[in-house]
């Protein structure tokens, strides 16, 4: 019922924001003042008797780079789909900052309060130019009654020449999303969620069907975001791994192997039986 | 901004788009001229356009959910219906005077039904016409899209939502006048239906309900509201990932089309001089949805322009050769499915290019 209340309006906007309603005053944006950014404790997922997720906790300290690899099957996108709200944990809680309880709030609440996520196919909308992708991102406020008027606030261009500047697609802003290449998809969707000044980014599997030459330029996009942002990488490919990261988590059969610099975990006996192989 | 930008894009267009409208809601008044005159329409034509003129707003109405937003809706012709009907019933109460329509007094009924109090008055006759299909469209669309219910299961549902309002209508305690509707208007505002000035009036307000809708829509359609509901029929998961509430994007846009089918429905029956539980036949609505595919979809101007030519091709067939319209409409969705993937608009397109 609840839920039908939200979705009808009644209910709070910031349905997961811990404090409201009891007179305590409303934080503005996620609250990382702990130096963490997100905390899952004891997450598991069921789907029937299978668990996709088992008892997992996991830390994402504030302006980290966390890579996470791992089989397919270990639970990677199942970990991604709780943190963006598609997949409501069975057991367990899910915070962003101190104060949004991620277990409680729909997608949309999610990436309002400042979550932005790549998929592993890239999702653009080809019919657009890259400009009007980029500003469909762009406004703060995304509600029908909003969208009647069309004015770009000073503050959406400044997020766009930064965004275009950082993807590196400003000779194309008038092309079609859908004559781009896939690599340039790729970071056309980064774009968008620079778009939306998001504190942390999740990207899964960035690299993937990439050349040599746009891996490249990704780490290099990955290093430069990892300036302002949080950022959580899910990849397979272990030299683009090597090159952008810091500490590794390995995920296997819904829980985590290891975790450490990615020469320690290549070295953990439990990771190379596992998922590395001999 | 210059006037002809409120029609098209591209000038040569607006200009073309403008003289349309312009001989769409002067025609109307040529049906007034004496009818001994050379250029007096008659009551056959006057009607014609103004019904087909009707047809079009639906498929203006349809374009705005299925050529942007992507929702195919094979139900349309339900609140097309439900906006004839709710104006059919003051219509119905102008003719009884006093005492109860017709089709009541053979049930031996002795008073009104509930739904029907209220309805002698024009105002709040027209107040359900946006009403009814406004409220049941939302009561719908919000369930349906509340439960992501998406593409051809989509498009079932409405077409069974028409089908089942059909059978709904037909029986006669519904107190809709069962299958034989609603018949013999005599008075709009005390004012005779079948009068020359009536006619003429009926087919130019249709006129220019229909420059509005197109005016209007063509210019929310510009806003940002017209390129999240492109968005949505693109990749509606990305969008919600970026924080906009699809939902309500959706259920607003199937909210104003299916007020506006309905608003067409009221302009229809005064001057189809009936409505019938047949206008919700599952066919009908199919139909509306070829219009829009002939015409070009996305576009506004495809669909008025393809609901005009298929019907007026449609008219003509059905007197001259009765026996094989139905052939030429399945050969003409074939013909468009296949070589005009983009309509009328997008074959005249091809050709502007290649003149270049």
């Amino acid at each position: 019922m609840s839920e039908l209340l939200s979705d009808l309006g009644l209910n709070s906007q910031h349905g997961g924001q811990i404090g409201e309603g009891y007179g305590r005053p409303k934080a503005e944006g996620a609250d990382f003042s702990h130096g963490i950014a997100l905390y899952l404790e004891k997450v598991s997922v069921w789907f029937d008797s299978f668990r996709a997720l088992n008892d997992l906790s996991l830390y994402i300290e504030e302006g980290e780079l966390r890579c996470i690899i791992g089989p397919n099957g270990a639970g990677k996108t199942t970990l991604m789909d709780v943190i963006t709200g598609k997949t409501r944990p069975t057991e367990g809680t899910a915070f962003f900052g101190q104060n949004y309880d991620l277990t409680k709030m729909s997608t949309e609440q999610i990436a309002e309060a400042g979550i932005g996520r790549k998929f592993q196919k890239p999702t653009v909308f080809e019919n657009f130019t890259v400009m009007e992708n980029l500003l469909l991102a762009a406004p703060k406020d995304k509600t029908v009654k909003k969208s009647f008027f069309s004015k770009l606030s000073s503050d959406a261009q400044l997020a766009l020449d930064e965004s275009l500047q950082q993807i590196r697609l400003q000779e194309f802003i008038q092309k079609p999303a859908g004559l781009l290449s896939h690599g340039q998809k790729q970071w056309l969707e980064i774009g968008m969620l620079l778009m939306q000044r998001p504190k942390l980014i999740l990207l899964d599997e960035p690299v993937a069907g990439m050349t040599d030459a746009e891996t490249e330029r990704t780490a290099e996009l990955c290093l430069e975001l990892k300036k302002n942002h949080t950022l959580v990488v899910v990849e397979h490919d272990m030299s683009f791994i090597d090159t952008i990261s810091e500490k590794v988590t390995v995920l296997a059969q819904g829980a985590i192997l290891a975790e450490g610099t990615l020469a320690e975990v290549q070295a953990n006996d439990d990771v190379i039986e596992k998922y590395l192989g001999r | 901004m210059k006037i002809t930008s409120l029609l098209s894009d591209k000038p040569y267009s607006a200009i073309a788009i403008a003289v349309c409208f312009a001989v769409m809601l002067i025609l109307p008044w040529f049906h007034v001229l004496p009818q001994d005159s050379a250029l007096h329409l008659s009551a056959y034509w006057v009607t014609l356009i103004g019904k087909i003129m009707c047809l079009a707003l639906v498929a203006l109405a349809l374009d705005l959910v299925w050529g942007y937003a992507g929702i195919l809706s094979l139900g349309h012709g339900l609140y097309f219906a439900l906006g004839g009907y709710a104006f059919g019933m003051y219509l119905m109460r102008e003719s009884a005077g006093e005492q109860l329509p017709d089709f009541m007094r053979f049930l031996s009924w002795t008073e009104l039904p509930w739904y029907w109090v209220g309805t002698q008055h024009f105002l709040w006759a027209l107040a359900l016409v946006i009403l009814v299909p406004g409220v049941i469209a939302f009561i719908f669309g919000f369930f349906a899209f509340r439960s992501k219910i998406k593409g051809v299961y989509f498009s079932i549902i409405t077409q069974a939502m028409t089908f089942a309002a059909a059978l709904l209508f037909f029986r006669n305690e519904t107190g809709f006048g069962g299958n034989n509707g609603f018949t013999g208007f005599k008075t709009i505002i005390g004012m005779d239906i079948t009068s020359a000035s009536m006619r003429a009036t009926l087919c130019f307000l249709t006129a220019l309900v229909l420059l509005l809708s197109f005016i209007g829509l063509r210019s929310l359609m510009n806003k940002p509201y017209g390129r999240v509901l492109g968005a949505i029929r693109d990749s509606e998961n990305r969008l919600q990932y970026l924080g906009y509430r699809t939902l309500w994007y959706k259920l607003s846009a199937w909210v104003l089309s299916a007020v506006i089918a309905g608003v067409a429905g009221a302009l229809y029956v005064p001057q189809a001089g009936i409505i019938n539980p047949s206008e919700m036949n599952p066919v009908n609505s199919i139909e509306m949805a070829v219009w829009v595919a002939a015409g070009g979809r996305g576009t506004l101007i495809g669909p008025i322009l393809g609901a005009g030519l298929i019907n007026g091709v449609k008219t003509y067939f059905t007197v001259a050769y009765p026996e094989i319209w139905l052939l030429i409409l399945g050969a003409l969705f074939i013909v468009v499915t296949i070589f005009l993937p983009k309509g009328v608009i997008g074959l005249l397109e091809r050709f502007k290019k290649e003149d270049h």
